[in-house]
């Protein structure tokens, strides 16, 4: 899954070195603004076929948050 | 190829009220005066855009239409169908070029709307008669 998300990454910042982990927050990519978020969000969703709740989407601070919402999604069938 | 406008309404939508499918249009037409505006605005006066025997001399049937010029009629789609909703990103492709007296229709149809970040994505088109000269995709955030 954190090679899906990285491509992502890579792909939403435009940045082909771009290796995140579950640690990775916006501190680390300093263009990780709220445009960005749309975006990351928008892709994730059409990558992996789901549609994150608001509360989901409110608590995505680093990569990690991501793979936790996803896990749970597949967890829950 | 008409395109089906937007439901006759008089109000812009709201978040809520928006739905995969629905497509909004419009369309303009791109003289002479409206490119010399562009240009003005731009500060981009090349002769493929701003001098018809230029863009002649480049195998162009006449001036050709600036490419930020039609997209700015994105900006339209948004700011008159949907209420207060920001643009996030664009993406376009110029596929053909348009010239100097041709009109423009672009047709902006909704294909995803996230409702936790209140977005709404639009598969976007601009012909030119039956040609697409863009093709690109919209994405939109409605303010709370």
């Amino acid at each position: 899954m954190i090679q899906t998300l990285n491509a992502i990454f890579r792909d939403v910042f435009d940045d082909p070195d771009l290796n995140v982990t579950e640690t990775t927050s916006s501190l680390d990519i300093p263009d990780w603004d709220s445009v960005a978020q749309v975006k990351l969000v928008l892709a994730i969703e059409e990558e992996f076929g789901v549609e994150f709740t608001t509360d989901e989407v409110a608590a995505f601070k680093c990569v990690g948050d991501f793979v936790r919402a996803l896990e749970a999604r597949r967890a829950s069938g | 190829m008409p395109l089906a406008g937007p439901p006759a309404r008089t109000q812009p939508w709201r978040f809520e009220e928006l739905e995969p499918g629905q497509e909004f249009t419009t369309a303009e037409v791109f003289d002479a005066a409206a490119l010399d505006r562009f240009a003005l605005l731009s500060g981009d006066h090349s002769p493929l855009h701003a001098d018809g025997q230029a863009a002649m001399g480049l195998g162009f049937p006449g001036r050709v239409v600036y490419g930020f010029h039609a997209l700015a009629l994105l900006s339209r789609i948004v700011g008159t169908f949907f209420q207060n909703a920001i643009c996030v990103s664009v993406e376009a492709d110029f596929t053909a070029p348009a010239f100097c007296g041709d009109r423009i229709q672009v047709a902006a149809e909704v294909v995803k709307i996230q409702r936790a970040m209140r977005s709404v994505t639009l598969k976007v088109r601009m012909l030119r008669g039956d040609d697409v000269v863009v093709r690109g995709k919209l994405t939109t955030r409605f303010l709370p």
